[in-house]
């Protein structure tokens, strides 16, 4: 059986009333999606490009079909109105809902305050507190008083933010977006020359060296494995006590490459679907340690091990305290070979410290955006932040003899 | 620019609808065909010269046959055929040929200007027609213009006839608000259809086809399956995308598809699979060759003709010779043994059908002949113990899902008729439920929309033709 031919009536000299409110509320509904949907393209292709520059548009250019995509890309760049449309959606929710945290578009928090889209907005927004060097060395002070009691050596590894490493990419926009964090920078780099034992702060370059594509995860703020040997070399070398070319020159020869993995699946909640892959890094069979998972009974975010070849220069025990910058790439994996035993925890499993043996050095990893607001939650250091609980027993573990 | 991009369904269409729509009719030919122009400049940019070319060289000799059309022998209008053909055998063809000539393997390949088969298709039909006394030279050049020009049509057809829309050239009518709300339920449900389901099975044809050499059975038949699904969904959502424009400003294009996977023969495939090739294909080589009026020789001699030339426009390679040789065949052991005209065994002759359909689909998605051996050679002998890897991980619950609804798609009861979407919108006078279309067609594009968005962009397959 066949259709009949869809009817249509003899042609109108007006406009149908009806049908222009459907043709007018299809331009609306898909102009709608654009300003409050998530961002159309993979987070591969919204990341690690140069900010588009609108292209000079003359009798020359009209013809040529690159300068359509440069417009193209250039809108997606630079026109902030789909931020500010999520933005205003979301205010207006938050006004007329009774729960003040109201927020009727997630991808909003990703995409509100983004830097054309390029890199998380916490990255810069996270450190837009005035930092004080006053404070930050109260907090530095009080650690170090702690560790000087329980006879430990504390070592502070600073891991440097996706946008510090890449941040080149944004241009010219850089110091604007980034000003909240160019005033933190000056202090660290204060501390640095006045705690030379203490603090250790990564350079953008040497992640670079190690893996000069695809140093973060693309939708992700981490570094990926490769990207993260830059701290593998940076904790060989302090608590190993060894030059970091030496560290360099022991990490390829211990370090293989044993699988594949992926990230930027959850992103597809947000509207993206870009995957990065990197190796994942592990130590040689000959090296590799023996690992005791959830030591405390608990979880997998502590452990402990014991290493079959350690280095003899090294310290001969370690805790490593750190963020998620050293799970995501199973950093663990590269360095805990080195030290003949460690212990391995995050600051979500604070609580571990109780359980933890003594050791011989501390080190406590974080990244910068994170770095100053941990020291305030020290107890003393700012009566504006409240003492944090990770803080305590990290300062009661640091005191055990 | 194609109809699933960003640009297109954000930043185009809102702005055709917005300025175009509300219009006096006596402008808006000429708003069409600015936003028709810049349409195709976005997508070709320079390349616009090839079209603009063809248009203009066919609009005058459209004008010369009108005038000389009683003397207008076969020897003088031939060669204005190739003239009109020219550009689209020197970006097509030549770089194979020279290819073939200094014997490296693979052809230089010059950009193709977008849609140039579509357009030279249509300035061809124009002429031919011309000549046939069947239309009147158009004395407005942007009516002809805009006959070519029209932007939804005008990247992968259908290939409307320009008696088909001449009267709604000349005489802007507005369109109904039963025309509109037809229209945006069929733009819609194409975008649905390109995002749910082709997009989807697509994934895992790209899985299957990435490395053919190592293909295992159930592979191979997975993605096999997976491409017969994704090829006619992508191509008939654009169809569906194009009459729904088309629609939304009164143009009513030609129908391109009628559920060709229920062919009971090849002969019927081909009646029911992108309708307006076929028709053209039909009208100026087929019949002219003499058909199926002159004997069995000169019937299979045009059959023959007529599927190389399809099989060409598809491109100059092996596995497209191959799928249109597997096609003619077919079809003229139909011809010789009266199968296409049996009545009976319907379940059996669309089973089969469905089966060549599969097995001929393999050389239209191999890039080159061992892919396609590979591929075929993995379908009727059982090979590999696992499947690769990639295919496994490309079958997650909604590709799997997308090939399941692609499959059942294929069943659908004839009394159905030929499009779901009109079986669903239209009552049967034609005139559309209102009540149903309007929901429909926004819950189709608003799926389609965010699907389009949260995926990566994957162009309509017939947007390389």
């Amino acid at each position: 059986m066949n259709h009949p031919t869809p009817k249509s009536a003899p042609g109108h000299h007006r406009l149908p009333v009806f049908g222009s409110l459907a043709v007018f509320g299809m331009a609306a509904a898909l102009t709608s999606v654009w300003f409050i949907g998530p961002a159309a393209g993979t987070s591969a292709a919204m990341e690690n490009h140069a900010v588009a520059q609108l292209p000079v548009v003359d009798t020359e250019t009209l013809l040529d079909v690159q300068t359509y995509e440069q417009v193209e890309a250039w809108a997606k760049d630079h026109v902030r109105v789909k931020p500010v449309a999520v933005d205003a959606v979301n205010a207006a929710a938050k006004t007329f809902a009774s729960n003040s945290s109201s927020r009727i578009f997630k991808g909003s928090k990703f995409r509100a305050n983004r830097p054309n889209e390029l890199f998380l907005a916490e990255e810069f927004v996270g450190r837009c507190g005035t930092p004080s060097i006053e404070k930050a060395r109260a907090g530095l002070d009080a650690l170090l008083e702690a560790s000087s009691t329980g006879g430990k050596r504390l070592v502070v590894i600073i891991a440097p933010s996706k946008y510090r490493v890449l941040g080149h990419l944004l241009g010219a926009q850089l110091p604007e977006l980034a000003k909240c964090a160019i005033k933190e920078d000056a202090v660290f780099a204060q501390l640095a020359i006045e705690y030379p034992e203490t603090i250790r702060y990564i350079q953008a370059d040497r992640v670079m060296a190690y893996a000069p594509n695809n140093p973060y995860w693309a939708g992700d703020s981490h570094w990926t494995p490769l990207g993260a040997q830059a701290f593998t070399e940076q904790i060989v070398s302090t608590v190993g006590n060894v030059t970091l070319k030496q560290a360099q020159a022991l990490m390829k020869k211990r370090i293989v490459q044993r699988g594949v993995m992926t990230r930027g699946e959850l992103f597809k909640l947000i509207g993206e679907t870009g995957l990065t892959s990197s190796p994942i890094l592990y130590a040689t069979n000959a090296n590799r340690p023996k690992a005791v998972f959830g030591f405390n009974g608990a979880d997998k975010q502590a452990f402990s091990w014991t290493a079959p070849h350690p280095l003899k220069t090294a310290d001969k025990s370690v805790l490593v305290v750190h963020d998620s910058f050293v799970n995501v790439p199973l950093l663990s994996a590269q360095y805990s070979q080195f030290f003949a035993t460690g212990f391995d925890v995050h600051w979500s499993y604070a609580s571990s410290f109780v359980k933890t043996p003594a050791v011989k050095t501390v080190v406590m990893e974080s990244v910068d955006r994170t770095f100053m607001s941990r020291l305030l939650r020290i107890p003393g250091v700012d009566e504006s932040t409240p003492d944090s609980a990770d803080m305590i027993m990290f300062l009661d573990y640091l005191r055990r003899k | 620019m194609v109809f699933s991009s960003a640009s297109f369904l954000f930043l185009f269409l809102p702005a055709v609808l917005i300025l175009v729509y509300p219009l006096p009719r006596k402008y808006q030919n000429y708003a069409l065909l600015s936003f028709s122009i810049a349409f195709y400049l976005w997508g070709a940019g320079a390349h616009i010269w090839v079209i603009g070319s063809v248009s203009l060289i066919s609009w005058v000799l459209g004008w010369l046959v009108s005038r000389f059309k009683q003397s207008a022998r076969l020897a003088f209008f031939a060669p204005m055929i190739v003239l009109i053909a020219l550009p689209l055998l020197m970006f097509k063809y030549v770089p194979v040929i020279a290819s073939a000539f200094d014997g490296s393997s693979s052809p230089a390949q010059l950009y193709l200007p977008l849609g140039i088969s579509f357009f030279t298709f249509h300035a061809i039909s124009y002429v031919i027609d011309i000549r046939r006394g069947q239309i009147e030279h158009s004395k407005n050049l942007s009516h002809y213009l805009l006959y070519l020009f029209l932007f939804p049509h005008q990247i992968a057809g259908p290939i409307v006839r320009f008696s088909e829309i001449v009267d709604e050239i000349k005489a802007r009518k507005r369109p109904t608000s039963s025309d509109v709300i037809y229209g945006i339920s069929r733009f819609g449900w194409g975008l649905a259809k390109k995002t749910c389901i082709a997009d989807n099975a697509g994934s895992v044809a790209t899985a299957v086809w990435s490395n053919t050499a190592a293909v295992d059975t159930r592979s191979a038949w997975i993605g096999a399956l997976a491409y017969a699904v994704q090829i006619y969904f992508d191509f008939s959502a654009y169809s569906d995308m194009a009459l729904g424009l088309a629609r939304i400003f009164n143009f009513h294009f030609p129908e391109n598809f009628a559920s060709p996977y229920r062919s009971r023969s090849a002969t019927e495939f081909w009646k029911r699979w992108h309708m307006t090739l076929s028709r053209w294909f039909r009208d100026y080589v087929y019949i002219p060759m003499g058909g199926n009026r002159h004997g069995k020789a000169r019937e299979i001699a045009a059959l023959l003709t007529t599927f190389g030339l399809t099989s060409l426009w598809h491109g100059a390679t092996w596995p497209y010779l191959i799928w249109g040789g597997m096609w003619s065949g077919l079809l003229i052991i139909e011809r010789l043994t009266g199968l296409r005209k049996a009545t009976r065994f319907n379940v059996i002759r669309r089973a089969w059908m469905i089966l060549f359909i599969v097995f001929s689909w393999v050389p239209f998605r191999s890039t080159d002949t061992d892919a396609m051996m590979n591929m075929w050679s993995a379908m009727v002998q059982t090979t590999g113990d696992s499947m690769n890897p990639d295919v496994t991980a490309a079958l997650t619950p909604i590709s799997i899902a997308a090939i399941t609804v692609g499959l059942i798609g294929f069943l659908i009861p004839q009394r159905m008729g030929s499009r779901l979407h009109d079986f669903v919108v239209l009552r049967a006078d034609g005139a559309p439920r209102l009540q149903i279309a309007l929901p429909l067609g926004f819950a189709c594009l608003l799926i389609g929309v965010m699907l389009s968005l949260w995926s990566s962009f994957s162009p309509f397959l017939y947007y390389q033709f």
